[in-house]
């Protein structure tokens, strides 16, 4: 697909450390990674180590090493949660 | 942990949790004055709870959680996960329902878990007090309503 045939969508970043950007939404192309714009945002947000950490959007869990469009979304503006997964618990 | 630093600290990690990411998760923050901070978890078809965080000491020593209901009165017993995080037992030091997890206090002070000592996590990722309360959620997610 051609760069003009792209599709485009907007999409922020929200973590327990602040939101990416912190107005409105980056412009993105819907076959990009979406890990791409998850590195930026920990970037930006001072962030580290969050290669394992979940990404969702609303109740959709995101596969961070696929595009938007493999992941379903295309258009319009998506806000994507960002964070760790809990920790193995119990006690003996 | 001098308590101003950890004040500093506290009001630095609540910034942090802003409208957008409350917004997202369903949580509202009912109180975030040092060194207590109390977040509601709400879902659909979830009875709504809310932990009392309490973060004396942070971060050189874990938060303390505690389990309110939706009033802000204290739960007998929490919700029940896979994952065996959320522990309805009497805790050996305060009596009560705990979160049996690293980076909870409550974790690392019960006889079962002394050896895995809190700087094991301290400034690791995920262990800054957002990081904390985003594993609890998480794990209150996945339990039984």
């Amino acid at each position: 697909m051609s760069e003009q045939q792209d599709k485009h969508l907007g999409a922020a970043v929200v973590t327990t450390s602040g939101r990416w950007p912190a107005s409105g939404f980056e412009n993105v192309p819907d076959h990009e990674k979406v890990r791409k714009l998850l590195d930026e945002a920990a970037k930006r947000l001072d962030l580290a180590g969050t290669h394992d950490w979940i990404a969702t959007i609303g109740t959709k869990t995101l596969n961070a090493d696929e595009s938007f469009k493999a992941n379903g979304f295309t258009r319009g503006d998506v806000v994507i949660d960002f964070g760790p997964r809990q920790a193995g618990g119990g006690c003996a | 942990m001098h308590e101003a630093v950890s004040r500093q600290l506290f009001d630095h990690a609540v910034k942090g949790i802003g409208p957008d990411l409350c917004a997202e998760r369903a949580w509202t923050v009912h109180s975030a004055v040092y060194p207590v901070l109390e977040v509601g978890f709400a879902a659909v078809d979830r009875q709504t709870v809310r932990i009392r965080v309490r973060c004396d000491g942070w971060n050189g020593i874990p938060p303390s959680i505690e389990w309110l209901d939706d009033a802000g009165n204290l739960l007998s017993s929490i919700p029940q996960g896979p994952g065996g995080q959320l522990n309805n037992s009497a805790h050996p030091k305060t009596g009560r329902p705990f979160v049996c997890m690293a980076g909870i206090r409550e974790y690392h002070t019960h006889s079962s878990h002394t050896g895995d000592v809190w700087e094991n996590y301290m400034g690791r990722p995920g262990y800054d007090l957002g990081g904390i309360i985003t594993q609890v959620w998480r794990a209150w997610q996945q339990a039984k309503p």
